[in-house]
């Protein structure tokens, strides 16, 4: 096992270096590079765009711009000193030996083209309304598709489980933004139940991530909870609908395989109740695959709900992502990028161990 | 008048799928000296698919109102405000007088059978069947691109296997492990401000959506690659060319023609989901996203049908294509018996 993860992790390098060199790719291959955020305002003269290139970096070679912003090259340095760092020491090691503090290896993700605030910062302050928002959904989606995928697969060909088929057919054609807009006519503009967009209420309380917001915070800890409740209802519900119908056939399907196995017959056979058979003997091996697919799922707990975050206006990743994009922030995006993509990386990986801890037949 | 007994020929004929007849009707025990070929036999189970005939049917009726309706309709897309009658949200379906200080219909009439648009005024109906033509246009297209690559890179992987193998598939590995519609967002970006990209956006989707069909084509390759005949022909000197296309992808090509069915309607919602941002097909040209897009700037007016008509026309067109790859699935599936 030991061996087995050592071997992945290594396999694993490669790709993480390839997704740093396609994502630095993507966002110089735009035609105008960092400066086309400039393209639609004429005020900024050729000499203002190419002082913002020389202050940012963004006027040397980019394969120096990408070790730079890897944390390989220093900055301050010259021709080959470039692979030194303060110290005297390869730059790219440690900040403990190198004193080097630049780049993605040492924890710096650079700072916005667009506010200039830490791209660390940013994406921080984004992450928990998205975690809140989207674990919310993966909670209540998951226990969901179990329950409706068992419910399904004990009752084949029943009416409940014609009509969960139905359910998970249109639930996969549905553009998410769709069922957004629509919750949003029938439950924020009919009917005024609930609120259309946003995380808190702003005649009630501070922006959600302020240093005054956590004082109110603080002092009216229930209402403020409330508050976001009410806020999340419509975004989960649209999250939860959408994602349900794949994860609901995966248990079905995988609850049927279960319930076909010769252990159940055997369990039937020996007289057991129907009941016992079913939540003790298929369930629980059912749920093997499902525990896995769940691992695969972990990433969507950071890159979230791009669209169904900007529709309700949810100040998350989603959201700061789109802005983002807006603007031609690449040093956000970058930061965005890669650590969706090594958490997808690390998902993975962890699908695969927690498959062979789960299920003892699978060795490595 | 009896014919000789053929070898079977056409794709598959080399491992024939006994176990793949239909239920025997009347017909089947009158003795047949034609083989049936494994289209053949597919398209006998895919007809007893009953979701798969409706969603074809779908299908057929989308392109050809796609085709055929803005011909006959009395509006064009981009038909100018009349403003003699100006209602600020639009009006309803069928709606024949509108009372603007009231905010109600006063009249039912047989107009605007999917209501009116706000702002511009323009009808609906219009609109999603002028979207159909792009949006379903984009659809296939984009899928017929990623589905080439695709194709071309697995096989290529498959067959050759070794270094090229590996350096291929983890470049997959890489563009699988992005968030690829982050990724594509910000390419769509840069083609944004061009005036006619409907060419870029099939591009993307096309460029962005090869890797899933390349990881199942270098699959089928692998086994199939090892086979008896594909062993028969190489003995025979058969070149490598001739054997990936003759030989090899035939057999390969239900499983890849069930996985095109699914990105096309996975290419459509993803269309509509980048315009719905702002950042697809130039909001002049009517995409079922674009349109979508648009009724969210009226959304506080109320006005549902401007959204719905579009929306429904996406889910319609995705459950369609998802029934024909399902029917197409249990179709050429040898172990599924219709």
């Amino acid at each position: 096992m030991t061996k087995y993860l050592i071997r992945r992790l290594i396999q694993a390098i490669p790709v993480v270096i390839g997704i740093t060199i396609v994502t630095y790719a993507v966002m110089l291959s735009a035609p105008g590079g960092p400066v086309e955020r400039f393209a639609n305002n004429p005020k900024i003269t050729l000499a203002q765009k190419e002082a913002f290139k020389k202050s940012w970096g963004l006027d040397q070679p980019i394969p120096i711009q990408y070790g730079r912003w890897v944390g390989l090259l220093n900055p301050d340095g010259q021709g080959l000193g470039q692979f030194l760092g303060p110290t005297g020491w390869p730059n790219i090691l440690p900040t403990g030996i190198s004193g080097a503090t630049n780049g993605v290896l040492h924890g710096d993700l650079g700072f916005s083209l667009d506010s200039g605030e830490s791209v660390a910062r940013r994406i921080g302050n984004a992450a928990l309304p998205t975690l809140i928002l989207a674990g919310t959904a993966l909670l209540l989606w998951i226990s969901a598709a179990i329950v409706l995928g068992v419910l399904a697969a004990v009752k084949r060909y029943s009416f409940f489980d014609q009509a969960a088929t139905v359910f998970s057919y249109i639930g996969f054609a549905m553009p998410t933004f769709w069922l957004g807009i629509m919750l949003i006519l029938i439950f924020g503009v009919s009917l005024k139940w609930l609120p259309i967009s946003g995380m808190v209420n702003a005649r009630l309380s501070p922006a959600f991530g302020t240093d005054n917001y956590w004082v109110y915070f603080g002092q009216n800890p229930i209402p403020a909870i409330l508050d976001i409740a009410q806020h999340l209802v419509m975004p989960v519900i649209t999250l939860v609908v959408v994602n349900i119908a794949g994860d609901s056939r995966f248990v079905r399907a995988s609850m049927l395989e279960a319930l076909s196995q010769d252990y159940v017959r055997t369990a039937r056979a020996k007289g057991l109740p129907g009941r016992t058979v079913t939540f003790r003997h298929a369930l629980r091996n059912a749920l093997l695959p499902v525990v896995t697919n769940i691992g695969l799922e972990i990433p969507f707990l950071f890159s979230g709900a791009l669209v169904t975050e900007s529709i309700f206006s949810w100040p998350g990743i989603g959201r700061l992502t789109i802005e983002s994009i807006r603007v031609f922030d690449y040093t956000i995006l970058m930061g965005v990028f890669l650590i969706s993509s090594l958490l997808v990386v690390l998902a993975n990986l962890l699908a695969d161990v927690l498959y062979a801890v789960v299920d003892p037949r699978i060795k490595y | 008048m009896t014919q000789p007994l053929q070898p079977p020929t056409g794709p598959g004929a080399l491992h024939d799928d006994l176990g793949a007849a239909p239920a025997p009707s009347a017909s089947d025990y009158e003795v047949s000296l034609q083989s049936l070929s494994q289209w053949e036999l597919a398209w006998r189970k895919f007809r007893q698919h009953k979701l798969a005939l409706i969603g074809l049917g779908i299908m057929t009726v989308l392109i050809l109102a796609a085709i055929v309706g803005p011909i006959f309709l009395p509006y064009a897309f981009d038909d100018i405000p009349r403003v003699d009658q100006n209602v600020y949200g639009g009006r309803p379906p069928f709606c024949a007088v509108y009372d603007n200080a009231k905010h109600v219909c006063t009249a039912f009439g047989l107009v605007h059978p999917m209501g009116e648009t706000g702002g511009l005024q323009r009808d609906v109906l219009t609109l999603v069947l002028n979207g159909a033509r792009v949006s379903l246009f984009l659809g296939f297209t984009s899928m017929a691109i990623g589905v080439i690559i695709g194709t071309i890179v697995g096989a290529i992987a498959g067959y050759i296997g070794g270094f090229i193998d590996n350096l291929l598939m983890r470049i997959v590995d890489v563009l699988l492990s992005l968030p690829l519609l982050f990724v594509i967002l910000v390419v769509a970006r840069f083609f944004q401000n061009s005036k006619d990209n409907v060419w870029a956006i099939i591009m993307i989707f096309g460029l962005f959506g090869w890797m899933g069909v390349s990881r199942l084509v270098r699959s089928l390759f692998l086994s199939i690659r090892e086979r008896e005949f594909v062993e028969a022909a190489r003995a025979v000197g058969v070149r490598d060319r001739r054997i990936i296309f003759r030989h090899i992808l035939p057999n390969a090509l239900s499983p890849i023609v069930v996985v095109a069915s699914l990105i096309i309607g996975g290419n459509i919602i993803g269309e509509a989901f980048i315009s719905f941002l702002g950042f697809g097909v130039n909001p002049a040209v009517p995409t079922w996203g674009n349109i979508l897009s648009n009724a969210l700037t009226f959304i506080l007016v109320g006005n549902w049908w401007w959204p719905l008509f579009p929306g429904v026309a996406i889910i319609l067109t995705v459950l369609a294509v998802n029934f024909v790859g399902d029917g197409l699935r249990d179709a050429f599936d040898p172990r599924s018996r219709a």
